[in-house]
């Protein structure tokens, strides 16, 4: 408990924590000053307008719905081929609502889950080079061995630090989820609109914000692990970038050029994506036939057990290492 | 008297898939008796702080047997917390301040706050604590180290190298803060290269050459054992003295314009000798061995002219050395 409070200490007295902290508050400001500037609150003229629109786009829907079913009743086959997805492809005219056409109101419902997800990408980011700093620099300034002359326990000492690490990863995290979502909501809420906000709406929000925090932490603790078994903060840093440069980029494109599909189980991204957003759909022929599925239960499986497998990687590379 | 650390056998090659493989340790023993401060020397790269790290849990030892404070090595977490230790120059993360550095340190260890200020005193660090290390000189990055030693107020204290840099005032606090923590029943094991400072504050030493020991004991044994017997003589007429003595049974060598001569009883012998014939002695000096020549002779490290002596190469070497001398009387007279 000690050295976890000492641990705790060690992390938030770091002069790079601030700087991350400070840049992560940086990006969030942007984005909510941007958001603030550009949204008004709709008067009743906006809401006139988003209404004719509403019943405009309610009517061509209508109308599709309509041509569709007389193609259909015509000649099925020719129709199949104009109507791929079938007559309720286009979506049903019932949850045409008018929010949905507010031209320069902020719509909370509409725009948070998008925001969520840019925020579980941007706290994964910040968490992976704080973790990785926060280890690299120990391993490579031999701070790791003055402790070890203390705590000669090396896997409870890394264990201590890894807690200290991912609890104030998901502690932070967490506040920061509310504050992000909360200052969202004010902004919809003093000069936008917060829209149709039910008990549904909110379950699912928070399911996403949990799975956000769950990634970053996960990133943090995947920092964690390559930055010990490199033994250098940059080591890590550069197995992050070269895999998503050489791998996620470069292999992308020969599989695209090669005309390789399907590709998309091949790379982490499409497992994080279905992780956090949802099931990923990908297809097996360039026409878009035989499509496939990476569900988000598989993607937390991936996500899950990369970080386990680094995990015990590093811990177990690290209880036998000679220390110089 | 008991043993604080008992090492025997010891045996650590470095291996890489890049450079060809080390052996830094090729059979170490090393005996440390509690309340002593014990000199631990050899030439750059024989292994010591190689057998440092061993001892303290850094290095996996390839063979052999190490007890520290009663325990066996593999338990060594049971007793660190007696055991305060510096290990060639310790890295800290250089941003933080010295007492900060120490707060953490003693924090991990559950160590009352008050104490980070007691060793920063005693290291003389207290005025400079609060900025960070990174602006430190060598000698009080040094200081910090010996502070973080103290911190457990061990009854064990291993250092290497602790006057690395220390000023001659630093070497000075640092000489008396060994003798004080003697007193107190704290033993030390203390490598240097300073061999006068070894000689004036060890009980006892081990020198070690190549990974393996060459020679052990107390320091006045270890020096006896050298001993020649020889006297540095010098009168107005060298020829004739060195007749006389020669003639009186003495073996006499002449260099620089003195005598050095051997054989005899004692230097009563010396000056009755030459006394009576009228030749009167300017100087009479008898030869003790300090550490420096013993430690240059038996690492085969005595610089000779136009050939500055190399860094060895660490190699295994078997069977043992027979080169080795035990003049450790007392493990004598128990045996
Ligand atoms: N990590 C390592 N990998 C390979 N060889 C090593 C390693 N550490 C030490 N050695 C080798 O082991 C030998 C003993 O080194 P050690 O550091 O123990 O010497 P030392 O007695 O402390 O020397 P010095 O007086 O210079 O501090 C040296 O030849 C060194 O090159
Ligand atoms: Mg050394």
């Amino acid at each position: 408990m000690n050295l976890v409070r000492a641990e705790v200490s060690r992390l938030l007295s770091r002069r790079f924590t601030h700087i991350m902290v400070i840049g992560l508050l940086a990006v969030f400001g942007i984005t909510a000053a941007t958001t603030l500037a550009s949204s008004t609150r709709p008067g009743s003229d906006a809401w006139v307008a988003a209404e004719q629109t509403a019943a405009e786009r309610r009517t061509s829907l209508i109308q599709f719905k309509a041509n569709c079913e007389a193609a259909f009743r015509q000649d099925k086959e020719a129709a199949e081929a104009a109507f791929a997805g079938g007559c309720d492809a286009a979506g049903d005219p019932a949850d045409v609502r008018p929010e949905h056409f507010l031209e320069d109101a902020f719509v909370f419902e509409q725009e948070i889950r998008g925001l969520t997800i840019f925020l579980a990408v941007y706290l994964s980011f910040f968490a992976f080079v704080i973790a990785a700093s926060f280890i690299g620099a120990e391993m490579s300034s031999g701070g790791i061995t003055n402790l070890l002359l203390w705590r000669p326990q090396r896997s409870s000492l890394l264990g201590a630090k890894l807690a200290a690490l991912t609890g104030c990863v998901v502690l932070f995290s967490t506040l920061f989820t509310v504050l992000y979502v909360g200052a969202f909501y004010l902004i919809a809420y003093t000069s936008g609109w917060t829209g149709d906000t039910g008990a549904a709406f909110w379950g699912e929000l928070l399911a996403l914000s949990w799975r956000g925090i769950a990634l970053s932490t996960a990133a943090a603790a995947c920092a964690f692990a390559l930055a010990t078994l490199a033994r250098h903060t940059a080591a890590a840093l550069g197995i992050a970038v070269g895999y998503f440069l050489v791998w996620e980029a470069g292999a992308r494109i020969v599989f695209e050029i090669g005309g390789m599909l399907p590709y998309d189980p091949y790379f982490l991204s499409s497992y994080l994506s279905a992780f956090v957003g949802g099931d990923l759909k990908y297809w097996s022929g360039l026409d878009g036939s035989g499509d496939l599925v990476i569900t988000r239960l598989s993607g937390g499986m991936v996500v899950a057990g990369l970080t386990a497998a680094l995990l015990a990687a590093a811990f177990a590379n690290f209880r036998r290492r000679d220390l110089t | 008297m008991t043993a604080v650390i008992e090492i025997s056998g010891l045996c650590k090659t470095f291996h890489s898939l890049w450079r060809e493989e080390k052996t830094a340790l090729d059979g170490f023993d090393m005996v440390v008796e509690k309340g002593q401060v014990h000199g631990f020397l050899g030439p750059n790269g024989s292994g010591k702080t190689t057998t440092l790290r061993t001892l303290l849990g850094l290095l996996r030892p390839d063979e052999g047997v190490m007890r520290i404070l009663d325990t066996p090595s593999a338990d060594f977490g049971d007793v660190a917390h007696r055991v305060g230790a510096i290990v060639e120059s310790p890295a800290f993360f250089t941003p933080f301040s010295g007492r900060k550095t120490l707060q953490l340190l003693a924090t991990a260890g559950g160590l009352p706050k008050g104490r980070v200020d007691e060793a920063l005193t005693a290291v003389g660090l207290r005025d400079r604590a609060n900025e960070p290390v990174k602006v430190y000189s060598l000698g009080m990055r040094q200081r910090l180290a010996v502070a973080s030693a103290l911190l457990k107020r061990p009854e064990l204290l291993i250092l290497d190298e602790p006057a690395n840099g220390l000023d001659p005032s630093g070497i000075h606090a640092m000489r008396t803060l060994m003798s004080d923590l003697a007193a107190q029943g704290v033993t030390v094991l203390l490598s240097s290269h300073l061999l006068s400072e070894i000689e004036q504050v060890c009980d006892s030493v081990t020198i070690i050459d190549r990974g393996r020991r060459v020679a052990h004991g107390p320091v006045s044994v270890v020096l006896a054992g050298h001993d020649t017997g020889e006297h540095l003589v010098r009168v107005a007429d060298t020829e004739q003295a060195a007749r006389l003595l020669r003639a009186a049974g003495a073996t006499v060598r002449i260099a620089d314009g003195a005598l050095f001569v051997g054989g005899v009883s004692g230097p009563a012998a010396i000056s009755e000798t030459l006394g009576q014939a009228g030749l009167w002695l300017t100087e009479l000096t008898p030869l003790t061995p300090d550490l420096e020549s013993v430690f240059l002779d038996l690492t085969g490290t005595r610089p000779v002219p136009d050939a500055p002596p190399q860094v060895a190469v660490p190699t295994r070497r078997r069977p043992p050395a027979d080169n080795v001398i035990d003049l450790d009387v007392r493990s004598e007279e128990q045996a």
